[in-house]
C-alpha cells in the first residue's frame, strides 16, 4: 500500500487504481510506415500532420492493389511454411499439428530472448536435420 | 534464404525507448544459424527500392530485436512486385542501425517546429504531390495550426 497526498494510507484498490493509470500513460509510438515518409519528402509529413492524409483516386486504386498482393503474399507465405514444416524434429514426431505451434511458440517466447538460448538453438538447428534422417530411418527410436 | 524458415507474418512488434516504435513485418526468415532476415513487399511500377523502404525495414529490425533480442540480419530484401505481373523482383538493401533513432527524433523535431523540413529531392514527386498548392519551396514549412502562408 501507498502513501496519498494527504499522508493517509492508501487502500489497495487506490493504489492498484493509481498503478494502472501511470502504466497506461506510455508514449505514444510512432509506426515504421510514418516514419519511412520522411524518406519520401519532410514537407509532405508536415502537410499531413497539419491538414490530414489526402488521398487521389490513383492512389486509392494502388492501395488497393497493394492490400490484394499482400494478403496474396501472406497466404503463399504461410503455405510454402506448411508444407515445408521445418521444426525437424516436432514435424517429425508431432507432424504440422497443435503440438508443433506449442513448441515453436515456447522456443521464441521462452528460449530466445537469452543469448544461453539462442545458442541453443543454433546448435539445434545445425544437428537436427541429421537426427532427422537417423530418426526416419530408425523409426523405433 | 532456400533452407530459411518463415518464422514471422504481417506481426506487429514494438520497441520501447524515448520515441517507441511500432512496425508490422511482411515477412521475416530465419536462416540455420539462427539469424533473422527481413522481406518487405513492394508493389509499383518503379523497378528499384526507395530510402522509404530502406528505413521502414529497418524500422521493422529495431522493433523485433528490441521486443524479442533476436538477432537480426543487417540487410534485408524489398520484393518488387509489378501491378500487371505476379513476378516479385528481390532487391537486397542495407538496413540502418541507430540511424533509426535519429530519424524518429528528426521526425519529433520538424513537428514541434524545432527543424524546418526539407524538401523532396525528386522534381517528379512534386508534380504529383496532393499538397503542391500549399507548398512553396522559397517559404519554411511549419506544422502548426496557425501557419499562414
Amino acid at each position: 500500500m501507498g502513501i496519498d497526498h494527504r499522508g493517509g494510507r492508501k487502500s489497495p484498490k487506490e493504489a492498484t487504481t493509481g498503478n494502472n493509470q501511470d502504466r497506461k500513460k506510455r508514449p505514444r509510438a510512432v509506426r515504421a510506415s510514418e516514419l519511412a515518409r520522411l524518406g519520401v519528402c519532410e514537407r509532405l509529413v508536415v502537410f499531413e500532420h497539419r491538414f490530414g492524409k489526402r488521398i487521389t483516386e490513383h492512389q486509392r486504386k494502388a492501395i488497393k492493389r497493394g492490400l490484394t498482393a499482400h494478403d496474396q503474399f501472406f497466404r503463399e507465405g504461410v503455405l510454402a511454411s506448411e508444407k515445408k514444416g521445418s521444426c525437424y524434429i516436432a514435424t517429425l514426431i508431432f507432424g504440422p499439428g497443435r503440438e508443433t505451434v506449442t513448441l515453436r511458440k515456447f522456443r521464441d517466447r521462452v528460449v530466445r530472448p537469452y543469448a544461453t538460448g539462442r545458442r541453443l538453438i543454433g546448435i539445434y538447428y545445425r544437428t537436427a536435420p541429421g537426427l532427422c534422417m537417423v530418426l526416419a530411418r530408425y523409426s523405433w527410436l | 534464404m532456400r533452407d530459411a524458415e518463415l518464422v514471422y507474418a504481417e506481426q506487429v512488434f514494438r520497441s520501447e525507448g524515448v520515441i517507441p516504435i511500432v512496425a508490422k513485418l511482411d515477412r521475416a526468415y530465419r536462416t540455420a544459424a539462427g539469424l533473422t532476415i527481413l522481406v518487405e513487399l513492394k508493389t509499383r511500377y518503379a523497378n528499384r527500392p526507395y530510402l522509404a523502404d530502406v528505413i521502414e525495414l529497418s524500422a521493422q529490425r529495431l522493433a523485433l530485436q528490441m521486443q524479442t533480442g533476436e538477432r537480426v540480419a543487417e540487410h534485408g530484401y524489398v520484393l518488387i512486385q509489378r501491378p500487371s505481373s505476379k513476378f516479385k523482383f528481390p532487391h537486397r538493401v542495407n538496413l540502418l542501425s541507430t540511424e533509426v533513432a535519429v530519424v524518429a527524433r528528426r521526425r519529433e523535431a520538424i513537428l514541434r517546429d524545432n527543424a524546418e523540413a526539407r524538401q523532396a529531392c525528386s522534381q517528379g514527386l512534386c508534380t504529383r504531390c496532393v499538397f503542391k498548392k500549399e507548398c512553396k519551396s522559397d517559404e519554411p514549412v511549419r506544422s502548426s495550426q496557425n501557419y499562414c502562408r
